[in-house]
């Protein structure tokens, strides 16, 4: 039963999962002499052509260019969103729920910096169909309190009420954490959810997610901003697969590195430390790569469940992520093998 | 004639008289006003030249329109309140207005008066709402607290503690919880919101309450409002102190509406009068905004029936130097709107006129031609004496009730009933009664034929309405040899008589046949020249509006069109005695059901419930099938519709 009802949206993602870019695409970027040559490639030979169609070549702006490749990821998961029902659907959801938090994160900053909120409008990506936060009036918003007013009917509102100014670095932060959470406990709810014995493969990928997550969390917010443990823990992730509670706790108390990387020496998440000069810069692209690979795996095997189509915005998301590499490092003027290391699929 | 001439009145006053003109006009009711700077605009307000009207002309130079001038809005905002305060129980009455002379400023000065009088009234309940909603938030702040055996006094006074509640997520609860034991301050779960959030009480030295307010705020804590240090005692008397001061506030309340309710009682008449006056005023200034205005002078325009000139005569008489001018809709003064004009059997079918299109002032009025012919139908599909009389009952209800559509429903129902007696069906039971005329189902032949010569007869009375219509308006093209014209009259009656007489046989058909299809070969042909044709004979410049070519391939395909639609409009008035079989066939089957229950009481539910099936199923099948045929068949022959409905003043004006 539970697996004819993912039949149709296993097909359709399939289909949709034959478009992709590959890797001669990913090479083809990769030579490119500069912006312009990635942005041309891409809107005259993929799929991204379409949202790039009404942009500007002779004034590209980097940010608003990554952007508009978000575009596609609305229109597709609107477009396999038709084919869900239910706590399927409103899990599915949190996909554009990611967007909205991005949006409103870069309009929070653009407040705190005094900003014309509307100058921002290129660099926000959201769903016209299901978003319910009025971005149309937060882009005339003047100051922070009628930014918030204007939330007051959205799940937003509760988040960002209690904080009075945001033009400190420390409370711009601790909104930006606190929207995070929200997103990630939001995702955590509605996995609780999901039909367990037909999604256990979806559930077990987003709880790992939830770990490295954490682990990063705790092993930066110890080492770069020096929190206490309690605000370790009150931003840290619930719903893990290895680090349970406990865990955390431990995590957060041990005294050094060395003991963290003990503590999670039997554990999957071991490669994240086994290095010695290049942690630091390479972490998230490792945890990265860990995730592409494991989505990889739920599309590949997700048949009869909703994974296979939750592995194909999230490999998406990792395409966006690797173009959006690929663009920064035409700003670096990196070579074509440098420009390799920083992205999240292996090219060789 | 069915539809009212209507003219155009024209009228320049001078200012003084304009409000009690406006009113005169505002209870007159039965004119249309149109926006006398357009009419004037466009050169359709046409004074004489004359001596004594030179001041009038004049002041054509210097028209202002009256949108800009007037502002009923305040009216209308006065209006409203007197009637949101008197709970719409406040009605205009037209007959008292009419009666008396209504004073504007003593009005408005009363409705002031009012105003000022509740004004008091009204601050004092909001204030005592706000109160009410304040002691609220307490109640549950301090019912947090309940269970607490110590005086706020003492807390409030806390030297070196300091303590706060305030709500959480239930995600960021499980947070807090593990770190229940190391967190520089003492937690406690006191209870839940209402929106699912869990509220904490958190009391924490003061030398630490920095440390831990960032921890609280880490976890998006959010501090309960509605703590007061004026309330000193312990949680449970403070409630109770609350819930007496709430009672107190409510009594005050309902006091304050007593009292507030008294004085709106009091001051019924007052208002009512108010009420009136400004409505009246409201209207007027409406009405003032469709005139036009120069310094001396006041122009109105407006259509009216031809019948009621003689009323509006009398009424500009009252009033010294106005001048007042009609002129017919055929002297083109814009497009008239039209009055339908029909007597109270075919009214209710104007309904389904109008669902079509509203005649234009210079057609035919369809309606009684539809009314007559659409109950025939009706009734020929839907004998039956019971069910009938259903419809009739359910629609005369639903007529008292004001639904328009159920007049209808209550003149079909009748000639249902008259179509039963001649069928001779009774709830579909044949047994009941002798038929009159005949058994739909013993004599399936004749009922078909019978009901294609009645299509018959309905098309030829839509061309006779088709060629007045057309040559109303001076169509000669289409009116004289259009394809709805005279031509296509005489074609469609030429080739019915071919095949009549060669059918019936009758001996002179060798020698009238052959004349007959001469006849229609050339009316063929007319109607395939008819443009150049009729350009020819009034003398045009073009004989074509369009390419030769271009006009004779359009035509050819109508020709085609026209053979294949006088073929298929005729044949699709079998409808009308199929559906008087289906009508039986149903209840047939039905019967047969009945019967093979062998069970009396199963038998006599399938019957009962055909019944209700077959009145429901039908009553909606026959009469879109039957509007169908006035639509398509009919209308689409004769019938433009492209007029526009004539709206006295009190459905232009819609205050509320």
């Amino acid at each position: 039963m539970s697996k004819s009802k993912y039949a149709c949206i296993s097909a359709k993602a399939l289909a949709m999962r034959a478009r992709k870019i590959d890797d001669d695409d990913f090479r083809e970027l990769i030579k490119a002499k500069d912006l312009k040559e990635v942005f041309q490639y891409l809107r005259d030979n993929t799929y991204y052509g379409e949202f790039l169609k009404t942009m500007n070549i002779d004034d590209l702006h980097r940010t608003e260019f990554e952007a508009h490749l978000n575009d596609l990821k609305v229109s597709e998961t609107e477009k396999l969103m038709h084919y869900l029902s239910g706590d399927d659907k409103s899990y599915f959801k949190v996909f554009l729920v990611r967007l909205e938090v991005e949006a409103l994160r870069v309009l929070i900053r653009g407040i705190a910096r005094d900003d014309d909120l509307e100058s921002l409008r290129e660099l926000i990506v959201y769903s016209h169909q299901y978003s319910t936060v009025p971005f149309e009036k937060l882009f005339r918003a003047r100051d922070w309190d009628e930014f918030k007013k204007l939330l007051i009917n959205t799940e937003y509102y509760r988040i960002l009420e209690i904080y009075k100014d945001i033009r400190t670095d420390q409370d711009l932060v601790m909104v930006e954490k606190n929207l995070d959470r929200y997103y990630y406990d939001l995702i955590k709810n509605r996995l609780l959810k999901l039909d367990k014995k037909a999604n256990r493969d979806l559930i077990n990928a987003q709880r790992r997610n939830f770990d490295l997550l954490n682990l990063i969390w705790i092993y930066r917010g110890k080492k770069f901003y020096k929190l206490s443990r309690e605000e370790l823990i009150a931003y840290s992730l619930r719903g893990g697969l290895v680090l349970n509670e406990k865990r955390l706790v431990a995590l957060v108390e041990a005294k050094n590195f060395i003991e963290m990387k003990e503590q999670i020496a039997d554990t999957d998440y071991a490669f994240l430390f086994n290095h010695t000069k290049t942690i630091d810069l390479y972490m998230e692209r490792r945890q990265e790569r860990y995730l592409y690979f494991m989505y990889l795996k739920l599309f590949s095997e997700g048949n009869g469940s909703l994974g296979r189509v939750v592995a194909y915005i999230r490999l998406l998301d990792f395409e966006i992520e690797d173009i959006t590499s690929i663009i920064e490092s035409k700003r670096y003027q990196m070579g074509a093998d440098e420009t390799k290391k920083y992205l999240i699929r292996p090219i060789d | 004639m069915a539809i009212e001439n209507v003219i155009m009145m024209d009228v320049v006053g001078k200012i003084k008289y304009v409000d009690k003109f406006a009113k005169d006009i505002f209870l007159f009711n039965d004119i249309q006003i149109v926006d006398a700077m357009q009419e004037i605009d466009s050169g359709r307000f046409i004074l004489p030249i004359r001596e004594e009207n030179m001041g009038e002309l004049l002041g054509f130079a210097q028209l202002v329109s009256g949108e800009t001038m007037m502002d009923e809005k305040n009216f209308v905002k006065t209006v409203n309140k007197l009637n949101e305060l008197y709970k719409g129980s406040l009605n205009l009455d037209m007959i008292s207005l009419a009666k008396s002379e209504s004073d504007l400023g003593k009005a408005l000065g009363k409705a002031r008066e009012f105003d000022g009088n509740l004004v008091v009234e009204y601050s004092e309940l909001k204030q005592i709402n706000n109160q009410i909603e304040a002691l609220g938030k307490s109640k549950i702040a301090y019912s947090y607290l309940d269970e607490l055996d110590a005086k706020m006094s003492e807390l409030d006074s806390l030297e070196n503690f300091s303590y706060s509640l305030g709500s959480v997520t239930k995600d960021n609860a499980m947070r807090l919880k593990s770190i229940y034991n190391s967190v520089t301050s003492i937690v406690f779960h006191v209870g839940n919101q209402e929106d699912n959030e869990e509220v904490f009480m958190i009391v924490s030295p003061k030398d630490l309450e920095i440390e831990s307010q960032r921890i609280l705020k880490a976890l998006n804590f959010k501090p309960i409002e509605g703590f007061n240090e004026k309330y000193t005692e312990s949680p449970k008397q403070i409630l109770e102190a609350i819930d007496a001061e709430i009672k107190e506030l409510h009594t005050r309340k309902a006091d304050l509406f007593r009292k507030l309710n008294l004085h709106l009682e009091e001051n019924r008449a007052d208002a009512t009068d108010s009420f009136n006056t400004l409505s009246l005023y409201a209207n007027l200034s409406i009405i003032k905004k469709f005139m036009a205005f120069s310094d001396e002078n006041f122009y109105f325009s407006g259509w009216i029936s031809k019948r009621d000139k003689q009323r509006m005569e009398a009424i500009a008489a009252k009033y010294p130097e106005m001048i007042i001018m009609f002129s017919d809709s055929s002297k083109g003064s814009g497009k008239p709107p039209t009055k339908m004009k029909n007597n109270w059997l075919f009214k209710p079918f104007e309904n389904l006129v109008k669902l079509y299109g509203v005649p234009s002032f210079n057609e035919l009025d369809p309606t009684p031609f539809l009314s007559l012919t659409y109950m025939f139908c009706f009734g020929f599909m839907f004998g039956d004496v019971g069910q009938g009389l259903v419809l009739a009952v359910a629609g005369f209800i639903l007529g008292k009730r004001g639904v328009e559509l159920g007049k209808v429903l209550f003149r079909l129902g009748i000639c249902s009933t008259f179509f039963g007696f001649m069928y001779g069906s009774v709830f579909g039971f044949e047994e009941v009664i002798h038929a009159v005329w005949l058994r739909p189902f013993e004599e399936i032949n004749s009922i078909l034929f019978v009901a294609i010569g009645i299509g018959i007869g309905m098309l030829f009375v839509a061309y006779v309405y088709s060629i007045i219509n057309k040559l109303r308006q001076k169509e000669i093209k289409e009116g004289v040899f259009g394809k709805n014209g005279i031509c296509g009259f005489a074609l469609y009656a030429s080739l019915l008589a071919i095949v009549g007489i060669n059918v019936a046989g009758f001996p002179v058909s060798a020698v009238l046949t052959p004349i007959l299809g001469i006849l229609a070969v050339l009316l063929v042909f007319i109607v395939l020249i008819r443009e150049p044709l009729a350009n020819y004979l009034q003398k045009n410049s073009h004989l074509y509006e369009e390419e030769p070519s271009a006009y004779y391939i359009e035509s050819g395909f109508e020709l085609f069109e026209m053979l294949l639609g006088m073929f298929s409009n005729t044949v699709s008035f079998i409808r009308i005695g199929a559906f008087a079989l289906v009508h039986v066939g149903l209840f047939v089957a039905f019967q047969t059901l009945a019967e093979m229950a062998h069970n009396g009481v199963i038998s006599v539910g399938v019957l009962i419930f055909a019944n209700i099936f077959v009145i429901v199923l039908e009553t909606l099948i026959v009469s879109i099938q039957a509007l169908r045929l006035q639509f398509y068949e009919l209308f689409s022959k004769y019938y433009i519709g492209d007029g526009v409905e004539f709206r006295p003043v009190d459905l232009q004006i819609n205050l509320f």
